[in-house]
């Protein structure tokens, strides 16, 4: 079983508690400020999407997602934000929340930037990994969603 | 620190040896060692990737910036080691043959020194 961990309190407000489903008997999400230890996150959202039962190259793929995500925040949002997560029976939803908001959906269709540019694979690189991959303009920021199915996905 | 970068320069060639996270985190480290191999006129470069257990854009790019300098200054830039889950991120972006690989550190070396 999946508890919460990592709840600080801090940087949670009543609408984004709102948005987590609150599926079974107890919510089962997760919650964790963005810092510059990119690799703790990443073991966190390993342990955390493992758990609720993603495994192999798919669990590789997403915590990889979640890391350009909040790689982003770290370069272009002053590395101010924060991840949550929760899981149902179909999937593990992961958002990566920055306190900028200059995402836009636009951004998240973003084409492949192709060799000659050495920055801004991040998002580009999130699709190829996420089965879904959704910008989301919130007061006060944006958050990238990523969601990854248990059911195995076609090879890439 | 999450990455190492260790240095070896057999003449030419410089090889760097890295091992652990090529993350947001390690880049400047792999950034800084790259930046000594340029101050020194290396031409034929070597990054051995064997040790890495995880890479992200931001590494790719700091290897993209290398296979540019090494390009302008018509010099070698080969990468050894490339673990399953590092070429999976390369073929995913796009760079698969962006390149030269060789299985192991001295296989590059063999290819990469000139006569």
């Amino acid at each position: 079983m999946v508890v919460a961990m990592g709840w600080t309190g801090a940087g949670v407000d009543g609408s984004l508690l709102g948005r987590i489903p609150v599926g079974g008997t107890e919510p089962t999400s997760a919650y964790w400020p963005i810092t510059d230890d990119l690799s703790a996150l990443r073991h966190r959202v390993r342990d955390y999407a493992f758990e609720a039962g993603l495994d192999g190259i798919p669990l590789q793929d997403l915590v990889l997602a979640v890391n350009e995500a909040a790689a982003n925040v770290l370069d272009h949002a002053y590395g101010k934000g924060h991840v949550q997560a929760w899981h149902d029976d179909r999937q593990v939803t992961v958002e990566v929340h920055d306190c900028l908001g200059e995402l836009r959906p636009a951004h998240a269709a973003a084409g492949d930037p192709g060799a000659a540019t050495l920055r801004g694979r991040g998002l580009w690189l999130m699709h190829q990994l996420c089965d879904e991959v959704e910008i989301i303009n919130e007061p006060g920021g944006a958050a990238v969603r990523l969601r990854q199915s248990y059911g195995r996905r076609p090879h890439r | 620190m999450n990455l190492t970068v260790d240095v070896e320069t057999a003449g030419p060639v410089r090889t760097l040896t890295l091992a652990g996270e090529l993350d947001h985190g390690g880049a400047p480290h792999l950034q800084q060692a790259l930046d000594d191999a340029y101050t020194c006129g290396c031409r034929q470069l070597i990054i051995d990737l064997t040790g890495l257990s995880f890479c992200d854009s931001t590494g790719i790019s700091v290897l993209l910036g290398a296979r540019r300098v090494m390009a302008a200054r018509r010099g070698d830039l080969a990468l050894a080691g490339v673990n399953a889950r590092v070429e999976r991120i390369f073929r995913l972006i796009g760079l698969a043959e962006a390149f030269p690989t060789y299985a192991t550190a001295e296989q590059a070396r063999a290819a990469i020194t000139p006569a």
